[in-house]
């Protein structure tokens, strides 16, 4: 097994899954992962490489989706409550499915709210980066990342719980 | 006493402290109110986030609009169809049609029972409730089946464990409870899949069985009681090598107790497949031979005649050539009680 297959097995799974939260497009979060393992192919060596697969990622994402990023997530909110909202006369199961496209759209929002730099940390440390990798991947200081992380933390559960209650308010105003 | 410190907390929470910091937070967390009510809320912090970014991996592909064609991505996006829901077991109309048909032959022959049994007239409603029973046990097992047969549908990509969630599981009791109702929605139930494989399991047990079998026959039908050498037909033809080898890899345990018996002489170099997965069976002489095997199981380095081997050959140096050996007549064995045979 080479060195390009060996990276690919050990870190695309979690790749996509990090590009995809970060992203919320499963397509998107599979080409950003393929272009980072095409470049693996072109170096010879790569000291930590989970630190540098996560770090080329997070570039490739960052120079691409700056021009837009704002559009983007704008359009991707419009869409999942579309959705969710053309979702009619469900029985258990859409119910279900509907509870959980709410929660993404939810999630998404919540995590919108996020700094950059809280967001990535927050979803490197998801996917099991220690806090080396993710001051290597994010270029800080290692000694600042239990901070940003304890303050994403907060963040995202304090701005999840505040739409929960601004749905539950909408809705029990609506009926 | 300082004031908590909630980055050092999370650190904490992470694994990510040294030894002697660890301890010195755990300390702290242990003996003070404050820090103890600040790892809570840090664990709970912890745990939510963890099951909000969770909500975002039953993600579709295509949502996102890419660059020009941003308005029509999202367009269509928007008004996608949702996603046609599973039917449930009493939405299936074959279910319901095999449930009652059940029912009626499971009633007929409860009734029947009766008219010829006047002993068990007493049972006769409980005939039929078990008779019910089992209709709707077997049309549950049809469905299961069916669900089995039935591709698995499209689920989210499992989450990897990290180390924030390994820390926080075994011991988030105080906010990790409050933050449970605001985050994900119960699961929905799991494919049946336990059925599936079951059948999968006993089938690859079957089959193992059965090669287990077929060398078990092999072997003895080639033991010569002379103990000479063995017949032509036995463990060294292709057929005989691929149930060996595959009969290894279902058992892998018994791996180190495959004997590839006879005598094999070394003839000349052969040459050497690139193959992935190797298996080593013991030679008589002590030595080792390699079977190597493709990504598929299958062997790759066969007998090419009856009496021929290609392989690697591993010797106790460890070290590995390809080779093509021959087999041969073995030396008479010693008669017992006698001298050794020169």
């Amino acid at each position: 097994m080479d060195v390009a297959e060996r990276l690919f097995r050990t870190y695309h799974a979690t790749l996509v899954r990090y590009l995809t939260r970060r992203l919320g497009d499963r397509d998107w979060a599979e080409e950003v992962a393929q272009e980072t393992f095409v470049r693996a192919l072109r170096l010879e060596r790569i000291v930590n490489e989970r630190a540098w697969v996560f770090a080329v990622a997070h570039n490739l994402v960052r120079d691409g989706a700056r021009r837009d990023a704002r559009n983007r997530r704008h359009l991707e909110l419009l869409a999942a409550e579309s959705r969710v909202e053309q979702e009619s006369a469900p029985d258990d199961e859409a119910d279900v499915a509907e509870v959980r496209a709410k929660e993404r759209a939810l999630a998404r929002r919540a995590l919108d709210a996020l700094s950059e730099r809280d967001r990535q940390a927050l979803l490197l440390k998801e996917e099991g980066l220690d806090y080396g990798e993710i001051a290597d991947v994010l270029q800080i200081e290692k000694s600042s990342v239990g901070t940003t992380l304890s303050r994403a933390r907060k963040r995202l559960a304090e701005s999840y719980e505040a739409l929960v209650s601004e749905r539950r308010g909408g809705s029990h105003a609506a009926s | 006493m300082p004031r908590p410190d909630e980055g050092l907390i999370h650190a904490w929470l992470d694994g990510e402290l040294s030894p002697d910091e660890a301890a010195r937070v755990e300390q702290l967390v242990r003996d003070d109110a404050e820090w103890s009510a600040a790892a809570a809320e840090a664990r709970g912090l912890v745990a939510a986030s963890s099951r909000i970014l969770g909500a975002l991996d039953d993600v579709p592909g295509d949502v996102m609009p890419r660059g020009s064609r941003a308005a029509g991505s999202a367009a269509r996006a928007a008004t996608r169809e949702p996603a046609k829901p599973r039917l449930r077991f009493a939405a299936r109309p074959w279910v319901r049609a095999a449930a009652g048909v059940v029912l009626v032959v499971g009633t007929t022959v409860a009734v029947r029972s009766v008219q010829q049994e006047p002993v068990a007239k007493a049972d006769t409603g409980m005939s039929g409730g078990i008779a019910a029973t089992a209709a709707a046990a077997a049309a549950e097992r049809q469905e299961s089946d069916a669900d089995a047969d039935a591709p698995a549908p499209p689920t989210a990509p499992p989450t990897a464990p990290s180390t924030a969630r390994r820390a926080v599981t075994p011991a988030a009791p105080d906010l990790a409870g409050e933050a449970a109702p605001m985050s994900v929605p119960a699961p929905a139930p799991a494919p049946p899949v336990v059925p599936m494989v079951a059948r999968a399991a006993e089938q690859a047990n079957q089959e193992a069985e059965d090669r287990a079998r077929t060398l078990s026959e092999i072997r003895s039908e080639r033991t010569a009681p002379s103990g000479r050498a063995m017949p032509e037909r036995a463990l060294d033809s292709p057929h005989s090598i691929s149930a060996l080898a595959a009969s290894a890899m279902l058992a892998p345990q018994a791996l180190a107790t495959r004997t590839l018996e006879g005598c094999w002489q070394r003839e000349s170099a052969g040459t050497q497949d690139t193959l992935l997965t190797a298996l080593m069976i013991e030679r008589a002489n002590a030595d080792s031979l390699e079977l190597r095997l493709d990504t598929q199981g299958r062997v790759a380095t066969v007998l090419r005649t009856a009496d021929t081997l290609r392989g690697t050959d591993r010797q106790r140096t460890g070290a590995t050539a390809p080779f093509v050996a021959v087999r041969v007549e073995c030396p008479p064995a010693a008669p017992p009680g006698g001298e050794p045979a020169p």
